[in-house]
């Protein structure tokens, strides 16, 4: 498949504007003027900014490192299972408890991203003693020294 | 009464506790989501059946290491473990990528170091003259020492100076979301009560530095993060570094005397002084690469942030008003120790004091030793840990320590759509520093021109923003600062000009 490549400058300006629009609709909920003054001076610099950029992007010749593939990275997708499995981590925290769903995700991550030779039996294992003993320091450090109240689930 | 003081904290128990208070100061301060606030704040019910010095020396000792610790996670992971060690990561991190990082530790541990004991030497000898500054101080001063602090924004991103304004105005316009102050309306709620109390600073800065960094080395192809080549290095360095050092020191008074008036101002604290110290070294150092990894640029913001910890002790001690929030809790605790902070507390209460002032002393001294060998163990282990397992391990302290803040889930998950947004900055050559940059100083700028505009209704305008003393001195290094590179590349133009016309005519 053809690497599709985009300026990030014209990409940048346009999400920005949008990003700024929809603070600046925000806005009208807000009735103190004192409260509006400072975010209302800054979405409206940074819309105009925006604009500027984006107008630019078409004026100009292009800088060489705006333009790139956004989702080109070599291992794009460790990248995409690193963001989809950290949204499951934290949804499953609630229900199987702080501790136990790091352990898992620790020995799920780490087996996932490493290589072929990362997955006999003996490295399994240390995967596991390593994960394990990560989890249990860092918790009770928290827990017990610091005495933050972590979420239990079904185990702990 | 000051020999007193250190006679009373000389002894075997009390130094053990000042040691055992360093080092644990050091883990709270490198941990993501733990700030020295919070160690301190913990650790305050503990400090009641010790006694009044041993009490105090071990909150003294927290304070100053946990201010320091921050810079390890800066440095190492590119993580600054507490928000007053946001500059730390912008040249420490380039530095032990480049296999740097022991010279990096070393630094900030020195600066630290120094500007610590700096600080200590101003609240011996200088508190009551300083702590008059402090009161000099209104809204106009806190307004415009954010707008000086926001002037490093314009010097922060590696590639179009337009994406980093607009990163530093994303940053601005998130600190803005919350209750707000004048109305006490939702701002920016979109309809969920959880932002009611805005953005979490901690949360934010973990997901916008933790976040991207793990991602980025989970699609990396090495075992390793740093270059591992570098990171073995030969005997006898550690001379070079000390020379390398002594080259900084010029920044490193500098930044100590920011991180001193700055500490001195009530409600700044670290999280501005480390800024400001590294957009001044920045501005005025004659040495270049600032960015990629250089000395000077890890010495400005960890020399400054160690100098509130002495500089935001004065008002607390001599007024009773706390320089930062730390200090809110140490005037806490010396109330509870039944110490009354105040013109009087030198005189009613010295050798208690006074034995603090060099608990604090010795403790900066020890992070001398402990930190150094720390910082320098953990980055060498740091550099033989495998990406699969490093990467998962940030993200897992990322959600423990965001967690922990407020023991909120909504906190985690702020910090994971911060880390995002975080990642998507980094794929678009946009600035997630001069993000954080906003959102810090975005509050205090706020709140500054909001309070000088409602002074400003029973006076001039302009005589309320821009003709007092310290406002105008700020409006003047501001825009010195915006246009330094102009005006540097003016005068080195005039410069080889003049060289050019003196050959000529010779």
């Amino acid at each position: 498949m053809k690497e599709r490549k985009v300026n990030t400058d014209r990409v940048s300006a346009v999400l920005v504007l949008i990003f700024s629009g929809i603070f600046l609709w925000q806005l009208r909920y807000v009735h103190s003027p004192l409260d509006v003054i400072f975010p209302r001076t800054i979405l409206i610099g940074m819309a105009a900014l925006s604009i500027f950029l984006f107008v630019r992007s078409f004026l100009r010749k292009p800088d060489p490192e705006s333009i790139k593939n956004l989702f080109g990275a070599e291992n794009r997708g460790k990248v995409l299972m690193g963001i989809l499995g950290t949204l499951l981590w934290l949804l499953l925290i609630p229900y199987m408890g702080f501790a136990t769903t790091s352990v898992v995700a620790l020995i799920a991550f780490s087996i996932a991203l490493g290589k072929g030779s990362d997955r006999t039996p003996k490295r399994l294992l240390s995967t596991v003693i390593v994960a394990s003993v990560i989890v249990f320091l860092i918790y009770c450090f928290f827990s017990e020294f610091m005495e933050v109240q972590l979420p239990k689930g079904v185990l702990f | 009464m000051v020999l007193e003081g250190l006679l009373a904290i000389l002894s075997v128990k009390n130094l053990i506790y000042v040691a055992l208070a360093t080092a644990g100061g050091l883990a709270i301060g490198a941990l993501p989501g733990l700030t020295a606030t919070m160690g301190v704040a913990l650790l305050v019910p503990l400090t009641f059946t010790m006694g009044p010095i041993s009490g105090l020396a071990v909150l003294g000792a927290i304070y100053m290491s946990a201010i320091y610790g921050g810079c390890f996670s800066a440095i190492l992971i590119n993580t600054p473990g507490t928000p007053g060690s946001i500059a730390t990561a912008f040249d420490g991190y380039p530095m032990a990528k480049k296999g740097e990082g022991d010279k990096a530790i070393f630094a900030a541990t020195y600066a630290s170091m120094i500007g610590g004991l700096l600080s200590l030497v101003a609240l011996f000898f200088l508190s009551p003259p300083l702590a008059r500054v402090a009161l000099k101080f209104g809204p106009p001063e806190y307004f415009w020492l954010a707008i000086f602090g926001m002037t490093v924004i314009s010097s922060l991103g590696e590639g179009s100076v337009i994406k980093t304004f607009l990163s530093g105005g994303i940053g601005l316009v998130l600190s803005c979301i919350g209750v707000t102050r004048m109305g006490g309306e939702l701002r920016f709620g979109f309809g969920w009560h959880e932002l009611q109390g805005g953005i979490e600073l901690v949360a934010a800065l973990i997901g916008l530095f933790c976040i991207p960094e793990a991602l980025n080395f989970m699609g990396m192809s090495g075992s390793s993060i740093y270059d591992v080549a570098f990171v073995k290095k030969k005997k006898g360095v550690w001379f070079s570094y000390i020379r390398e050092f002594w080259g900084t020191r010029v920044t490193l008074i500098r930044s100590t005397l920011i991180g001193i008036i700055i500490g001195i101002l009530p409600g700044a604290g670290g999280t501005i002084a480390n800024v400001v110290a590294y957009n001044d070294a920045k501005t005025y150092s004659k040495k270049k690469g600032f960015g990629k990894g250089i000395m000077d640029g890890v010495v400005a913001p960890e020399s400054a942030n160690n100098a509130t910890v002495g500089g935001g002790l004065i008002p607390t001690l001599t007024l009773g008003v706390p320089g930062t929030p730390v200090d809110a809790i140490i005037l806490g605790a010396l109330m509870l120790h039944s110490l009354q902070p105040g013109p009087q507390l030198f005189q009613k209460s010295g050798v208690v004091v006074y034995s603090f002032m060099w608990a604090l002393v010795i403790s900066t001294l020890m992070m001398g030793v402990i930190g150094l060998s720390i910082g320098v163990a953990t980055y060498r282990a740091v550099s033989k840990v495998p990406t699969r397992y490093l990467a998962p391990t940030i993200i897992f302290l990322s959600i423990i320590g965001s967690y922990a803040l407020r023991n909120s889930m909504a906190d985690v998950w702020m910090m994971l759509a911060l880390g995002l947004i975080g990642y998507g900055f980094r794929m678009l050559g946009m600035s997630t520093s001069a993000a954080v940059l906003g959102l810090v100083l975005g509050q205090i700028c706020e709140e500054g021109l909001v309070q000088a505009s409602i002074l400003s209704q029973a006076s001039s305008f302009y005589r309320v923003f821009f003709l007092r003393p310290i406002s105008a001195l700020l409006i003047l290094l501001s825009i010195l600062t915006l246009f330094w590179p102009v005006i540097a590349s003016l005068l080195a133009k005039r410069r080889s000009r003049k060289e050019d016309h003196e050959r000529a005519k010779g």
